[in-house]
């Protein structure tokens, strides 16, 4: 029996993004075998922020910590003759490719998906990348501000008041990882079905404009385009601030608006200039400032019990500090504790969701740099120790 | 042409709101029977409150329930059965769907379907290698949270995006709509390949318990490391970067248009200054590398600032890019619908509705990702409510005429919901004048070709 649900699949992970190791993780999380290859230098992932302990070390970027988790990795140079010949070797033994190049760029090698899928016919290849392979811009550079522009998100984003907001964080890069990894799965499945091999041309600002849904469909339904939120007047259902944090409330849920007047304790929003939606708008501004006013005497944890009793949708707004102690992922398993060659017993985000019968496992901590060079070239290629000693020199590895 | 990746796939989808619904039209995308079930008294959501989207030229029409935009996009391609899960007849009736298929998936709190019988050890009794995907807020599992109400909007704070999400030394926001959910739709294919390849290989189903929370979380996971490694607690910076200057979304020609661009590299910024006409501050030392640009990004955003503000969106992303900077314009709901890539990408998709539909033909988003060997396209527009009930009870189920008639007798099944209001439509031009709306172009449908 294979220890994951994806068990037996292969996986060569060329990419050095967040987008692509991300993709490849989920698939080693799941139980793919993935190799992740690097240029004989690391992979840019190494050389990005945050560190462990703020230590600028390559085997200490956080990033390649956890993105690079359950995988094996070893070195190799595209750049190379020699380089490019292990690549091809490699790939007669995997199902799956991903990367995240620049689009064009393994073509100009002679490692593009036709030249891969001679060698293998049923090969899957995940390209990620942020306009997608074709088109008038996609020789255009993305960026992750790039994406939630171009993917409508911003649009919608931040207040009218001001210029559209970009989420925090490398959400896009995620967003693509998933992705790749939703649609590389399907494609694993579809070779069970009689699709054949694949190549997945996966864009990120496609993903980002997938969650547009009301915002895309307003035009061709009304005309209409959608706004950010209000300046002033509209911050009920946004972060509201408490006594000690912020809050969100909306309504819905099992509760009625008289349930989230109780919450508040303040009658005055009984009033019928806050009864419906369209009186809320209205009469946003003076709704605001009797919320906040009621909100700055209370407590976020105070608040966020007495609503799940009240069966109210409620959030408090939670910091990464809090999201690490966060009891409910404890009771999930959510985090679990690697130990890295380099950097020790440390606590990662490590399960997206539970499968009953194939269990996440942890398996393998982030490969420090060439770490199964050995394995692979020697013990699986079939070169020997001579030759091995000689692609390093060659630095093809 | 090989077949399509899902062929041959049937897939109970008895989820409501935003996130696996779509899972349900992206999977019929892929070809599979996807057949969504309500109750006649519990339509989706999306069908009659505020997360219905928009409804065809802002007409509720005579059948607002099939009308919505954001109904219309989640069900494309599916089938439409209506089943009162409350009656157990309606279960019955259930579990006879799952008999014959391969999938269910389902999003109610936890309770629910264990109330019912219907949870995970229930249906394999019925069909042993079925396959069930269950999302919720916080999960299954009887963690301390997993029973509370929850939505995208305020999972958004739980999982932290929020507190990462502001302007400069501003508080907390929220950013996109519904975010978090289509993080569940995304995990739940992902689960869903895996797992039929899985049975395929093994012949033994699973239960994927997803919860919108967790996966929201990972989505954290630098920070989280930054938080447990160096006891950093996040910071709001806006739409700067940590280690690229300037970077940022600046004013363009026009009434709310915008550009966002940025400089990662010194030659980048050489770059910039000779786009900006300003060659002599390419050797200003305030400028020189990324350190001193982070220091003075206030000056460099005004300096950028007096350049885009007259210039077109799109002309200043082709120049930008044509020296090698990243950039791009803020595209609205509208401008994607003409921009060159996503229509070279067949990333919109025009449906066309059968006549006494009353919706003409509409553009929905298809997928971010194409498939070289098996081409996918939106397969066909949403049913109506419990168009399908007929034909899948009495020819899929083999139920009687004279019991199919009891059942809709007794409301068991149904054609036209028994509950729900649509949410009344403020006027175009009043949605505007609120802000609740950015603008209307009541020329639409020509601009669009849909006339």
């Amino acid at each position: 029996m294979p220890p994951g649900v994806l068990g037996g699949v292969k996986v060569l992970d060329l990419s050095e993004d967040i987008a692509g190791s991300f993709c490849a993780r989920l698939l080693a999380d799941y139980g793919a075998d993935v190799l992740k290859l690097e240029p004989p230098g690391g992979a840019a992932l190494r050389r990005m922020g945050p560190f462990h302990q703020d230590d600028p070390h390559p085997e200490k970027s956080l990033f390649n910590l956890v993105l690079n988790l359950n995988k094996k990795g070893a070195t190799i140079n595209l750049e190379t003759t020699t380089g490019r010949a292990l690549l091809k070797e490699l790939v007669q033994r995997v199902d799956v490719v991903v990367e995240t190049f620049h689009p064009g760029h393994l073509e100009s090698l002679g490692l593009g998906y036709d030249a891969l899928q001679e060698l293998n016919p049923s090969l899957v290849m995940t390209s990620i990348t942020p306009f997608g392979q074709e088109g008038p811009y996609s020789q255009y550079l993305g960026e992750e501000i790039v994406s939630y522009a171009m993917g409508m998100i911003m649009s919608i984003s931040g207040s009218q008041g001001q210029e559209p907001l970009k989420h925090g964080g490398f959400q896009s890069q995620y967003e693509g990882g998933l992705n790749g990894a939703a649609s590389t799965a399907i494609c694993l499945f579809g070779m069970e079905n009689g699709c054949g091999g694949q190549h997945i041309d996966v864009a990120i600002n496609d993903c980002v404009a997938s969650t547009m849904m009301a915002t895309q469909t307003m035009y061709p339904f009304m005309g209409g385009t959608q706004h950010r939120r209000r300046a002033t007047g509209q911050d009920f259902t946004y972060p509201m601030p408490c006594a000690d944090g912020w809050v969100i409330v909306q309504t819905g849920g099992g509760a009625s608006w008289e349930d989230i007047v109780n919450l508040f304790q303040e009658p005055e929003l009984l009033d019928s200039r806050f009864s419906n939606t369209d009186e809320r708008a209205e009469n946003g501004e003076e709704m605001d400032k009797i919320m906040v006013d009621a909100l700055s005497r209370l407590n976020k944890w105070d608040l966020f019990a007495k609503a799940a009793e009240a069966r109210i949708l409620f959030g408090l707004v939670q910091t990464p500090k809090e999201i690490a102690e966060c009891p409910q992922l404890e009771s999930r398993e959510f985090f679990r504790e690697v130990d890295h060659p380099v950097i020790g017993k440390i606590k990662v985000p490590a399960v997206l969701f539970n499968f009953s019968l194939c269990p996440y496992e942890l398996r393998h901590p982030a490969p420090t740099l060439g770490q199964h060079n050995r394995e692979i070239y020697v013990d699986g290629l079939g070169y020997s120790q001579e030759d091995f000693c000689r692609l390093r020199q060659l630095n093809a590895i | 042409m090989p077949q399509l990746p899902m062929e041959g796939i049937r897939v109970l989808d008895s989820t409501y709101v935003f996130a696996l619904p779509y899972t349900g039209g992206l999977l019929a995308d892929f070809g599979a029977e996807v057949i969504k079930i309500e109750g006649p008294a519990h339509p989706d959501t999306t069908r009659n409150s505020g997360l219905a989207g928009s409804y065809p030229e802002h007409d509720l029409g005579d059948d607002p329930w099939n009308r919505p935009s954001t109904y219309n996009l989640l069900h494309r391609g599916k089938q439409s059965l209506t089943l009162d899960m409350t009656d157990p007849r309606g279960r019955d009736l259930f579990r006879d769907m799952v008999r014959v298929s391969d999938v269910v998936m389902e999003n109610f709190t936890p309770r629910v379907m264990r109330a019912w019988e219907l949870d995970y050890p229930n249906l394999r009794k019925i069909k042993p290698d079925i396959i069930l995907v269950s999302n919720t807020g916080f999960g299954h599992g009887g963690g301390p949270y997993s029973n509370n109400p929850a939505q995208a909007t305020t999972l958004e704070g739980m999982h932290g995006h929020c507190w990462i999400t502001g302007y400069d030394g501003d508080g907390p926001n929220r950013v996109g709509a519904s975010f978090v959910d289509f993080l569940s739709t995304w995990t739940a294919l992902f689960a869903i390949g895996s797992a039929l390849r899985y049975r395929s290989r093994t012949g033994q189903g699973q239960w994927a318990d997803i919860a919108m929370y967790q996966a929201g979380v990972m989505f954290m996971s630098d920070y989280l490391m930054d938080a447990i490694s160096n006891g950093r607690d996040g910071e709001r910076i806006g739409n700067r970067h940590p280690y690229r200057a300037p970077q940022g979304c600046y004013p363009a020609q026009g009434d709310n248009e915008w550009i966002a661009l940025s400089v990662g590299t010194d030659e980048q910024w050489q770059s910039l200054c000779t786009v900006l006409g300003r060659e002599d501050l390419a050797q200003d030392a305030r400028f020189a590398d990324l350190l001193s640009r982070q220091r003075n990004h206030d000056e460099l955003d005004k300096l950028i600032e007096a350049w885009s503000a007259e210039r077109d969106k799109y002309d200043m992303m082709h120049q930008l890019q044509g020296v090698g900077i990243p950039a791009g314009p803020v595209l609205t709901g509208k401008d994607v619908h003409f921009d060159p890539q996503y229509k070279s990408r067949g990333f919109l998709e025009r449906v066309d509705y059968p006549e006494e539909r009353g919706l003409g033909s509409r553009i929905f988003m298809g997928r971010p990702y194409k498939f070289s060997n098996t081409p996918l396209r939106i397969r066909g527009p949403a049913p109506t409510f419990g168009q399908d009930n007929e034909r899948l009870i009495k020819e899929l189920l083999g139920v009687k005429d004279d019991v199919y008639q009891g059942l809709v007798q007794d409301s068991i099944t149904a054609e036209i919901p028994l509950a729900g209001n649509p949410v009344p439509r403020i006027p175009q031009e009043r949605m505007v004048e609120l802000g609740l709306m950015a603008a209307w172009d009541p020329e639409y449908r020509e601009r669009l070709g849909l006339s």
